[in-house]
């Protein structure tokens, strides 16, 4: 067992820090408040890599081994003070692109990875639906049978990228009701062009760096190529990229923790009140400990989860510790981290309030934190609903 | 040996499903019998109860539908793992 990062790796983190640092999130404020996507500080982060590091060279990425992939994405998430920007970047790559690269066909991967790696395609992915959120396996989107390929019909709801997106991974219902619910459904990829495809704005309280859609499929016609892995194959296939979501976007909320444990230590040692330090008061440094404790206690998690995927090992369980603890914790920190500032915290001044905005979704996108519970239960051979 | 494998994932089978212990080329997965999670739970026991590593590729329903496909599974892992 060995707890040090490489000397690469470690260069490679300060790299990524310092480049989020100096190329993004000077505009995190104006994008938080209109809503709108940072096409610039996403070529940015194309140009840099970003968008590829665990996809394979050969198809475009930066062949980044999974535990250094992982670092890389936390070293993101502290430098980027834009939190939409980067659940713009962990939606296209964690719950599109390595659906691709996972279970795409050679042609798929050749077809699309290349333009996801470079940016020029903006990558999304439709699960969710208006009736259908934690109990995936009864959504109502269909995919039926029609010569060759297939015909899609179904509206889905809440999807990150959706109304910028050019490519959604798509999942829809393609066996009837004779068919046990784990095979009855398949994956597809969508183009975002596709004749029959709509996308509506949805207004949220936090990531408005990232847009988020209603996506409306009405007759939309797909060729057999179109469809991820075999027919019927869906929810295996979303169960074993699920890690991906789970563990490898929650690395750069870890990164947000630690800037916002940092930012915490600087002001409680700068402000003063009553003749001395904010820091020197116990209920302050307490919290603050406790933030430091939540930190090394994420990141040894999420860093096992890379270790397991770069073993190319299972991490099932793992993933789902990572993502209930990482996200309920860093909403701790972060409700924290806005009583340490004061008003200055819940006022727009320093950000803090936008960071507690951007934080509250975690509990709920990816499976919310009751569902990983029954996951985490259920795995250890409870009996679960879910 | 095949024997007490099957044993084994028959009766852990056996404990899961609804309609109790199965036959041994029952399609567990065909008829909505389990829950939703049941195959990954399936999987990681076949890891601690035998000791082999499964991969992220082996997360094939194909691999675990009935019993005698786990036991065929169990014994092509422990076979690759055994020294030549
Ligand atoms: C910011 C954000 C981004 C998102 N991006 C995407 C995306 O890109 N693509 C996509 O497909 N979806 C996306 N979603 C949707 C997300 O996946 C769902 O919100 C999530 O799966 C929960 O579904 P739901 O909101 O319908 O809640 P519901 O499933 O209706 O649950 C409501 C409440 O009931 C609880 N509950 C439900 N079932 C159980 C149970 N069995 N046991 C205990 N409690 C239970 C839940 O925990 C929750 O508290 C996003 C959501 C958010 C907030």
């Amino acid at each position: 067992m060995d707890f040090a990062p490489t000397p690469e790796q470690q260069a490679l983190r300060e790299k990524v820090v310092r480049f989020a640092r100096d190329h993004l999130g000077a505009r995190a404020a104006e994008h938080d408040r209109d809503a709108t996507f940072d096409e610039s500080g996403w070529k940015a982060c194309a140009d840099f890599g970003v968008l590829g590091w665990p996809i394979k060279k050969e198809y475009g990425g930066g062949g980044l081994d999974p535990l250094t992939a992982i670092m890389a994405y936390e070293a993101l998430g502290e430098g980027c003070v834009d939190n939409g920007l980067v659940f713009a970047i962990n939606n296209h790559l964690f719950a599109c692109a390595v659906y691709i690269a996972d279970h795409g066909t050679e042609e798929q991967r050749r077809r699309w990875l290349p333009a996801l790696c470079d940016g020029s395609l903006v990558g999304a992915h439709a699960l969710s639906e208006p009736e259908t959120g934690s109990d995936m396996l009864s959504l109502t989107t269909t995919a039926v049978r029609d010569g060759d390929g297939y015909v899609l019909n179904g509206t889905k709801k809440f999807i990150s990228n959706g109304p910028r997106a050019d490519l959604f991974v798509v999942f829809a219902r393609t066996g009837g009701d004779d068919v046990a619910p784990q095979r009855a459904l398949s994956a597809f990829v969508v183009p975002a062009d596709t004749p029959g495809l709509t996308a509506r704005d949805i207004p949220k309280a936090g990531l408005r760096g990232t847009l988020m859609g209603e996506i409306t499929f009405d007759g939309c016609v797909l060729g057999e190529d179109q469809r991820l892995g075999a027919e019927g194959a869906g929810y295996q296939l979303f169960t074993s990229t699920m890690e991906w979501e789970r563990g490898f976007m929650f690395a750069s909320q870890v990164g947000v923790m630690s800037r916002l444990t940092d930012r915490c230590a600087a002001y409680a040692a700068r402000r003063r009140q009553f003749g001395r330090p904010i820091g020197s008061f116990q209920s302050v440094s307490h919290r603050i400990a406790d933030m430091r404790v939540r930190l090394e206690l994420a990141r040894l998690m999420l860093y096992k989860v890379g270790w397991l995927r770069s073993r190319g090992r299972l991490a099932m369980q793992e993933a789902s510790m990572l993502k209930l603890y990482v996200s309920e914790g860093l909403k701790t920190t972060a409700l924290d981290a806005m009583q340490i500032h004061g008003a200055r915290g819940y006022t727009e001044e320093l950000g803090i309030e936008r960071e507690v905005r951007d934080v509250l979704a975690g509990t709920i996108y990816g499976g919310t934190s009751d569902i990983q519970r029954s996951i985490i239960a259920g795995l250890m051979g409870l009996p679960t609903a879910a | 040996m095949t024997d007490d494998i099957a044993k084994t994932v028959r009766s852990f089978i056996g404990e899961h499903v609804q309609d109790g212990e199965p036959g041994d080329d029952h399609d567990i997965f065909a008829t909505g019998s389990v829950s939703s999670l049941f195959a990954v739970q399936l999987v990681m026991w076949v890891e601690r109860t035998f000791g082999i590593a499964v991969h992220p590729t082996d997360l094939d329903i194909e691999n675990f539908r009935t019993v005698n496909h786990v036991v065929r599974f169990v014994e092509s892992r422990r076979a690759a793992a055994a020294p030549a």
